[in-house]
Order: structure tokens, then C-alpha cells, then sequence
């Protein structure tokens, strides 16, 4: 009998628990933590600038304005939300989930990373979009 | 040779045996439906009960010696004895049956490896769990005696973790380079 494991559910629980722990703490856990110090310093937005701001604004339910502040964050959270859906419920189902990943999925999360980080801080039109404003 | 076939017991890699003697270590119960069985010329393990061949009926090796002219000139599967239907899912690749185990490893790297990119200044934070995992996964797949998928979620791990590594390094060294230009730009 083959050992069955089942990585993916507790992947799903442990995201589930701390994305609870951050949406409930935001308040004081944003508080005690410093600004992001590479805008600070070089003035630049990196691929996770407005994070932050983002998770604040869905826990008020302003999902459109949290997707102003971090469009990768959002959809990449709802893609790989789908997808722990699925394997979760082919672990449960068939005993086992296997995600098929091939390398254009690696170049494809590399460059999609990589070219927001770029894009975002172009300040033509509409590469402006993908940068984060200050909170009104 | 395309008739050896290998199985798993115990959490090991056995064989070759041939087909028949697999047929009897499920028969007499000592290989279960879920066992993984692989010959060459299957992609991958697979589950023993989504192998149609290890539960068809021994096929009748003699053929009949007296074939009448008429018979021989039909195509031959017409002449042959249509083989039973086998009474299981048709052969599936076993990453589609989700049956191969996925290194946790590997989805734990990828995760990490995600997560430090988009931790602004510590990135380091998930990137060097990232890396940790994403070794260890690659070593543990290529010494698991079973196949275990997961590889390329570990290579992709590994190069965001490398990638968050060099963030951190290059906000570190923009940090101290301001630092010692006195070049600090006064908190909002």
C-alpha cells in the first residue's frame, strides 16, 4: 500500500489560518511594521509595493481599489486559489494531486514577476495602473 | 524488454518480473489494485488497477493451425477471438490519476520562493526557505526510489528564492551605500 500524503491540504489550511491571523491583526500587525524601505531608498516599486494597502482595502471590500494597489497580488491570490480548489479536492477525491508543471509554467511566474516589478515603474499611461497610489 | 515489469512493495522498487507472475502477486493478494506498476513503454507509474493488461484474460497463445484459405485472407482481426472488454478505467498517465506522489517539498519552495518576491525589503524572509526547500526537494525526488513528481515546481522555488536573495542583497548594499553617502532621505 502506498503511503498517501496530502501536501496540498495542508498547504491550503496553513495559507487559510494565516490569511485569518493577517486580515484579524491588520491593524497592529501594519503598525509595528516599517515602511518599505527599497521604495524608500531608491523611490522604485517593487513587484509587492502596496501589499499592504491592498489587504486593507479588500478587508473594507474595496476590491477595486485593492486591485489598483497590486493587480499581481489579487489575481495571482485568485488564480492560486482556484487551483488549491482543485488539487485539494483531487487529493480527497483520487488520493492524489499532482500539479503537472513544465518549464514555460516556471519562465511564465519568472517573467510575469520580473516584468511587473519593470512595468509598474514605467510613468507612461498605462504602465501607470500597475503602480500603487497613496490611500485617500 | 518491454514484457519487465517493475512494482512497488513496501515503499520499494521491485522487479523486473514478468507479466504473468505479476498477475499472481495480485491475484493471491500480496500486490493490491493500488500498487504502482510500470513497464517500459508506459509514461509513468501507474496504479495496478488502471492497467488493463495485468487483469485481461491470459491470452490464447495457440493459434489455430488449421485456418481455412478463406479465413486467411479476412484481416486478422477478424479471425482472432475479440479479447474481453477489461472491467477498469482505461489506461490513464498516473500524474492524471494523481496517483504519483507530489513532493511537498517542492510546493513548499514554490510558495516561499513567491512570497519573497513580493516581501518588499525582506525578502529574505521567504527566499532562503525558498532555497533550503527547494535543494532539498530536488535531492530528495532524485534519491526517492519510487518516481515523485514535483521537479520543476522545485527549479521554479529555486530560481525565485535565488532571485529574492539577490533583492535583499542589492537593498542591503543600496542601504549602506546611502548610508555612507549620507544620502538618507528624510521619513515621511
Amino acid at each position: 500500500m502506498v503511503r498517501r500524503s496530502r501536501p496540498w491540504t495542508v498547504l491550503t489550511v496553513v495559507i487559510l489560518v494565516v490569511t485569518t491571523v493577517v486580515f484579524c491583526t491588520q491593524s497592529l500587525l501594519f503598525a509595528i511594521m516599517p515602511e518599505c524601505q527599497f521604495h524608500r531608498f531608491t523611490g522604485w516599486h517593487c513587484p509587492g509595493c502596496g501589499a499592504r494597502r491592498a489587504i486593507m482595502l479588500m478587508a473594507r471590500g474595496e476590491w477595486w481599489q485593492a486591485l489598483r494597489m497590486n493587480a499581481l497580488l489579487l489575481l495571482g491570490a485568485l488564480v492560486g486559489l482556484i487551483l488549491l480548489l482543485r488539487q485539494v479536492l483531487l487529493e480527497w477525491r483520487k488520493g492524489g494531486a499532482v500539479l503537472p508543471w513544465r518549464r514555460r509554467h516556471t519562465v511564465l511566474l519568472v517573467s510575469l514577476f520580473l516584468g511587473f516589478g519593470i512595468l509598474r515603474n514605467i510613468p507612461v499611461a498605462p504602465f501607470t495602473w500597475l503602480a500603487p497610489v497613496p490611500l485617500r | 524488454m518491454k514484457d519487465e515489469w517493475f512494482y512497488s512493495l513496501a515503499g520499494t522498487q521491485n522487479g523486473p518480473t514478468m507479466l504473468d507472475e505479476l498477475r499472481v502477486l495480485l491475484q493471491s493478494g500480496q500486490l493490491s489494485r493500488e500498487s504502482l506498476v510500470w513497464r517500459q513503454g508506459m509514461g509513468d507509474w501507474a496504479p495496478a488497477s488502471a492497467v488493463a493488461e495485468l487483469w485481461e484474460k491470459p491470452v490464447v497463445a495457440d493459434v489455430p493451425t488449421a485456418v481455412s484459405p478463406m479465413t486467411f485472407s479476412t484481416p486478422a482481426s477478424s479471425s482472432m477471438p475479440v479479447p474481453p472488454v477489461p472491467m477498469v478505467a482505461p489506461q490513464l498517465q498516473a500524474w492524471q490519476m494523481g496517483i504519483v506522489p507530489q513532493s511537498g517539498l517542492a510546493i513548499a519552495s514554490l510558495v516561499c520562493g513567491i512570497l519573497g518576491i513580493l516581501m518588499c525589503y525582506v525578502n529574505a524572509l521567504g527566499a532562503l526557505p525558498a532555497v533550503i526547500c527547494g535543494h532539498m526537494a530536488l535531492r530528495r525526488i532524485r534519491e526517492s526510489e519510487l518516481p515523485m513528481a514535483g521537479r520543476g515546481m522545485a527549479i521554479a522555488g529555486l530560481i525565485m528564492g535565488y532571485l529574492g536573495l539577490l533583492f535583499q542583497i542589492g537593498i542591503v548594499a543600496i542601504i549602506v551605500f546611502a548610508f555612507s553617502n549620507k544620502l538618507i532621505p528624510t521619513p515621511p
